[in-house]
């Protein structure tokens, strides 16, 4: 069974109105998805992630290399029936609501009518969207498209998921929705791709990443390999008073051990926020 | 088709909500409806003149509706970037085109049938008659602007919004003078000059087959198959225009 996405010494090159090389977007990029993995393209803004993207669709053409999307070329249309793509700025028909949107292009799936108005209804609700499904979508907030975008990209039950930055615009905690959406998507066993520049995210949802940077694959690997630091191990204690910690380093110099740093356990702000918005709603 | 038809619907939709075009087919209902009153004319007279008149405004706001629906087609898509959600859905970009050409289509027809019956009405008010010829020199209409929306569909692969619409235009007037072109030919000795000449007179479009109007307004009939000949030239213009249009659209990056 082929990899769903693979990718082989891929370069795209812009060029302007003369047809002369201008931009250079990727250089020689190469990587490969498996099936079943949540896989993160992770690059600073302007290296190359929304147009690696856009050519695993076919919206663009590489100047040279091969691609290869769920076995076939990204020019045949076919094998678009099985994938999602959720742009980085989600841009709808905003004078239809979201029934309308998804009832459309539910449609262009071919989809049967009935199992086209469950599935968008499991969408709205699970998105989080359902009391909005007769407004028009033109009044939406930035956070209510980037959600009816998800919507958008998963009304036909894709196996291969495309997001680009999909948390954008998300508060922490429709974000971490949005990671246990995800996370419960992959467990179905669908394959995601996703890119973002927001390092927590992808950390919290990839099994895999790649860093490109100005349009170079830089590194690859799964998260447990390039995150390990060599010879460095976290311990988490409890009652080790300010008192206690001395003597701690004492021990663990004695047992031949280097102790690169003791402090206090601190929550993340993002943790802080989630537990104080949960506390006011069970209050 | 299925996905043809959905795009042509979505395209429609949106097409009327374009608030420029409404203004247009309001003033064109406007201008139609007032040559009723036309009485300075003696009667044998007014009812020509209402209908070279009505004809005239009828023809030069389709063509605007025509171009301006079509020429904002696949820029706007491509600047707002709702065509990358279709497009990366199992949607070809022939689809894709055929259908938004369909959909464009369809809003222009609903203008022009709106604008015909009117005239229609009009005309059986003063007359008390209904007339046939009419009908031909809108069914001449019609077609000239599916050429006319071709052409600029087929510019608007690979041009900006404003220039789609300049050269709709143009490309209109221009069609209306092509005759002038063979004129023009025969009065050169220069062989290239009469090469060049010819040779834009036979790929320009020419709109005059389908101008009917002194025929209508003289009360000289209209004959089927002159009719069908000018269909047969727009239909095989037209689908000319859409094969190029797919030519530049299959490789555009969007």
């Amino acid at each position: 069974m082929c990899n769903p996405i693979t990718v082989h010494g891929v370069s795209k090159f812009y060029k302007n109105v003369m047809g002369e090389r201008r931009f250079k977007a990727l250089d020689g990029l190469s990587l490969e998805v498996k099936k079943g993995e949540v896989f993160g393209l992770l690059g600073p803004n302007g290296s190359g992630k929304t147009t690696l993207i856009r050519l695993l669709l076919g919206l663009i053409f590489p100047t040279s290399g091969r691609i290869s999307v769920l076995g076939k070329d990204p020019r045949y249309v076919g094998y678009k029936k099985k994938i999602g793509y959720l742009p980085e700025h989600p841009y709808f028909y905003d004078f239809l609501n979201p029934f309308e949107l998804l009832d459309f292009y539910g449609s262009l799936f071919g989809m049967d009518p009935r199992t086209k108005k469950k599935r968008i209804f499991f969408l709205l609700e699970k998105l989080g969207l359902k009391d909005s499904y007769k407004t028009q979508i033109r009044n939406f907030s930035k956070g209510m498209l980037q959600r009816m975008g998800l919507a958008a990209s998963l009304i036909n039950d894709p196996e291969l998921l495309f997001l680009d930055e999909p948390t954008l615009g998300l508060d922490p905690i429709g974000t971490l929705e949005i990671q246990d959406f995800l996370r419960e998507l992959n467990k179905e066993g669908k394959t995601i791709f996703l890119s973002s520049h927001l390092l927590a995210q992808v950390q919290g949802s990839c099994h895999r990443v790649a860093v490109i940077y100005k349009g170079r694959l830089i590194k690859t690997g799964s998260l447990d390999e390039l995150l390990t630091v060599d010879d460095e191990t976290d311990i988490v204690v409890r009652g080790a008073g300010r008192d206690r910690r001395e003597r701690i380093k004492e021990l663990l110099r004695q047992g031949g051990m280097e102790v690169v740093g003791i402090s206090e356990r601190k929550a993340s702000l993002k943790d802080l926020f989630i537990k104080i918005i949960n506390e006011e709603n069970k209050g | 088709m299925r996905n043809i038809f959905l795009i042509a619907g979505i395209t429609y939709k949106e097409a009327l909500r374009n608030k420029l075009l409404n203004i247009l087919l309001l003033f064109a209902i406007l201008a139609i409806a007032s040559t009723r009153f036309f009485t300075i004319f003696a009667p044998s007279e007014e009812l020509k003149i209402i209908q070279d008149t009505s004809l005239g405004i009828i023809r030069f706001i389709g063509m605007l509706i025509t171009v301006f629906i079509t020429g904002a087609l696949l820029p706007r898509e491509i600047e707002r970037r709702t065509i990358t959600t279709i497009l990366s859905k199992p949607v070809s970009r022939a689809q894709f085109l055929f259908g938004k050409f369909c959909g464009a289509l369809y809003a222009i027809f609903i203008n022009l049938i709106i604008m015909g019956v009117l005239l229609n009405i009009i005309i059986y008010l003063k007359g008390r008659m209904f007339n046939v010829e009419i009908v031909k020199a809108l069914v001449l209409m019609g077609m000239e602007f599916v050429v006319l929306c071709a052409i600029t569909l087929c510019v608007s692969t690979i041009a900006s919004e404003i220039f789609n619409i300049i050269f709709g235009i143009l490309i209109f007037i221009t069609g209306h003078l092509t005759n002038y072109l063979q004129h023009l030919a025969d009065r050169f000795d220069s062989i290239a000059m009469k090469g060049l000449l010819s040779f834009l007179y036979a790929i320009l479009p020419n709109f005059e087959n389908f101008n009917v109007q002194n025929a209508v307004v003289l009360g000289t009939e209209v004959s089927l198959r002159y009719v069908g000949k000018a269909m047969t030239y727009g239909a095989v213009y037209t689908a000319v225009m859409l094969m190029l249009g797919y030519l530049f659209f299959a490789e555009r990056q969007v």
